[in-house]
């Protein structure tokens, strides 16, 4: 009897090894490709840059506007607009105004700004035209919006006889609120959301880039016909389940850089803008003189309040989903893609028609988890959320949100069992699949292998 | 060493394998034949635990079969083999070994030792895809024999191989049998089944439909059949014989049935012929195989 049991734990511990034997080269081949090397340096140096070239741009060669204005109320002469880097702006006299209207493109403006006058002090609907060759852009039009109110309330409470300094600081005050929940570590709406839309469209990109990773390992060792010569030394379940835990090494590995990316990155930039960090923090709210605080200033202001609010957010907790959804969500795929892998046979178009059932509940997931970092707490986001197929998308973009302690609780025990049944069921259809060549194999006749 | 007892095994909508029996001895080269789709490979299969019967039985050594412990013995090439495309040649060796359970100083030293008979110790760090045809094989060769298995399966071990590499491999086949090794080949190439094997199966439709020893076989089925060469002089048909082909001064004669070689030489002897040369002509397992398959084959292809 002791001797039996010895048996049995030795061939265990021989497996256990093979696996290991098995994951060893998964990883190893993969890692030190060249591939590999260049998008894990290469995707976030890539991601970096072009986020500065955006910044560059639009900080320096916007499109410079050259605004022509007639002003005939007498209210926004020399007032609406000062000339600065972005726009030049010339004020004309009434009796300009007919002429500039037929040549004030040949004049190199691209807008004319004409401003009747006012009856009673009120613009009417037509009081104000703007002209221009073709339509001009949101940004252009929110600022003469903004500046042509700015300016006339200006002259209102001018005329209802406050002094310029108590108009000036009335126009520095912006009021905001802070938002009080139950969750204390409830953050800003606009932040949980990124961070919802961020982590569940990674989520969804991992599934896809290391499922389809799997599935064409899959073919590979079908296609050469290596599986045979394996499977005669290794169960077929040892050789799935190896391929599977290999690649999601190299996830992680993948993931680590990255992080370990972002964070010198991080590190490097606040040494180089001390500014913008979190220590530099200024009191802000109720502080005497805050009138005179320059828009700069409370521009300054308003980035660290912001990076704050992103380094208040709960990253442990996100950070520990995001693994958990990320190995759970891919367990439950990559044995899936597996088990599509060993049906294909040479040509790799079965593999799209045999993917789409596979493919179609992630896509699924990926669409209710845009709508989930928005409004969290829909009926639809909380089924997405713990309904296994979606739920490592959907709740990753609910995470930030805090959904409540048993919805994630529930949705984690049943992608627990969801992914250990599709590894069985991916199991039997491996052993079979990999195994047969030359002959076209649906998904029906797959499920059929499960029960035999 | 192996005993195949009444095995059955049958897929979705054919029987691959249906109630077959034979016995291979160990140190012995034993081919089994037959046409594609015989069901040799499904029976091979199972053999190396790949998949199971259904039923039927399998005794390795005596013992029912167990993949977990039988399986390290087992050196299997199979028919549909292949290496990682973009491993290097020595680290695939070492993969395909370790999983065989072997220790990695084992692995190194029988990785050397094959490397050095076989001279592949030039292309070691060349990568698998970068290989000959005849260069994969010999890896595959090697990968197969690296754990010194006590049963070593062969399944179309030269198809693809040049002339030269084929006549290396065979050399190492039966320096593995002459130390114990018992080799399971198996092929529809009955001129290699003749020239290395001790004893054949023949199968056809998963059916065991001829066994038994080469040499035997070939007297069972030989047809009285001898071959005449002769310097100079004219034969034709008599009582004791008819020709069946003359080619120059080569004869072939079918002897009647009472007729005896020796009554043919004499008779030549009368006709005061020189006889260079009077062999017995024995059927080559080609034609035995032939025989047997086609006429299976010929009443299967009436009968639909």
């Amino acid at each position: 009897m002791q001797l039996h049991n010895f048996k049995i734990n030795s061939n265990k511990k021989l497996a256990m090894s093979k696996i290991g034997i098995i994951i060893k080269r998964e990883y190893l081949s993969r890692v030190t490709k060249r591939t590999f090397i260049l998008t894990t340096i290469g995707l976030p140096l890539v991601m970096i840059g072009f986020s500065a070239l955006m910044g560059y741009l639009s900080a320096t060669t916007g499109t410079k506007l050259n605004i022509a204005v007639v002003d005939e109320s007498g209210i926004f002469q020399n007032n609406l607009w000062d000339s600065s880097s972005t726009k030049s702006v010339a004020y004309f006299n009434k009796g300009e105004y007919s002429t500039l209207q037929k040549t004030y493109l040949d004049k190199k403006f691209d807008m004319l700004v004409h401003i009747n006058a006012f009856k009673n002090n009120l613009p009417d609907t037509n009081a104000i035209q703007v002209f221009s060759e073709s339509s001009i852009s949101g940004v252009a039009s929110n600022y003469l919006t903004d500046r042509l109110n700015t300016v006339y309330q200006n002259k209102l409470m001018l005329d209802a006889g406050m002094n310029r300094k108590q108009i000036d600081s009335l126009n520095s005050v912006t009021i905001s609120f802070t938002p009080i929940t139950i969750d204390k570590n409830t953050g800003n709406a606009d932040m949980n959301s990124a961070i919802g839309y961020f982590s569940g469209f990674l989520i969804y990109i991992v599934m896809f880039i290391y499922g389809m990773m799997v599935m064409r390992g899959v073919m590979e060792e079908k296609t050469n016909r290596i599986a045979e010569v394996i499977i005669s030394s290794v169960k077929p379940f040892e050789l799935m389940m190896g391929k599977v835990l290999g690649i999601a090494l190299v996830g992680l590995t993948q993931f680590v850089l990255w992080i370990a990316f972002i964070g010198i990155i991080f590190m490097v930039s606040s040494t180089f803008f001390p500014g913008l960090m979190p220590h530099d923090t200024m009191p802000i709210g109720g502080v005497p003189g805050m009138e005179a605080m320059p828009q700069e200033m409370m521009k300054k202001v308003e980035v660290t309040n912001k990076i704050q609010e992103f380094m208040g957010m709960p990253w442990l907790l996100i950070g520990f989903s995001f693994l958990f959804y990320f190995i759970g969500g891919y367990l439950l795929y990559a044995s899936l893609f597996a088990a599509v892998g060993s049906l294909v046979n040479e040509d790799a178009q079965d593999a799209q028609g045999l993917t789409f059932p596979i493919t179609m509940p992630i896509i699924a997931g990926f669409l209710i988890a845009v709508q989930a970092a928005q409004d969290p707490n829909s009926s639809l986001a909380v089924f997405g959320s713990i309904f296994p197929l979606t739920s490592p998308i959907v709740m990753m973009s609910r995470i930030a949100y805090h959904p409540p302690a048993w919805q994630i609780a529930l949705s984690m025990a049943l992608l627990i069992a969801t992914f250990i049944g599709t590894i069985w069921l991916s199991a039997k259809i491996y052993r079979t699949g990999i195994l047969m060549y030359g002959k076209k194999v649906t998904w029906k006749e797959a499920l059929k292998w499960v029960w035999k | 060493m192996l005993q195949v007892k009444n095995v059955v095994k049958k897929y979705s909508h054919q029987l691959a394998v249906d109630d077959l029996s034979f016995t291979i001895e160990t140190g012995k080269i034993f081919g089994l034949l037959g046409p594609n789709g015989a069901g040799k490979s499904s029976l091979l299969r199972m053999v190396t635990g790949i998949t199971q019967p259904d039923s039927g039985q399998i005794l390795f050594a005596g013992e029912a079969f167990n993949a977990n412990k039988h399986n390290p013995l087992i050196g299997y090439m199979p028919e549909e083999r292949g290496l990682y495309k973009k491993m290097k040649v020595k680290e695939q060796a070492e993969y395909l070994g370790l999983l065989k359970g072997l220790p990695k100083e084992k692995v190194i030293n029988g990785i050397a030792y094959w490397f050095n008979k076989l001279d592949m110790h030039t292309w070691a760090n060349k990568k698998v895809e970068d290989l000959s045809k005849g260069m994969s094989q010999k890896l595959q060769f090697v990968t197969t024999v690296l754990h010194q298995p006590k049963l070593l399966i062969l399944d179309e071990p030269f198809s693809g191989l040049d002339p030269v590499n084929a006549e290396v491999i065979k050399k190492e086949i039966y320096a593995l049998a002459e130390s114990g090794t018992t080799i399971i080949f198996s092929t529809h190439r009955m001129e290699q089944v003749e020239e290395i094997c001790d004893r054949i199966v023949l199968m056809n439709k998963g059916k065991n439909i001829l066994e038994g020893n080469v040499d035997v076989i070939k007297q069972e089925k030989k047809q009285n059949q001898f071959i005449l060469q002769i310097a100079s002089g004219e034969l034709v048909s008599n009582q004791l014989f008819s020709i069946i082909s003359a080619d120059k001064n080569k004869y072939i004669l079918q002897l009647n049935n009472s007729a005896t070689p020796n009554e043919v030489l004499q008779y030549c002897i009368q006709q005061q012929l020189q006889i260079l040369s009077f062999t017995e002509q024995l059927p080559i397992l080609n034609d035995i195989f032939i025989d047997l398959v086609a006429d299976n084959a010929t009443t299967q292809f009436q009968n639909q």
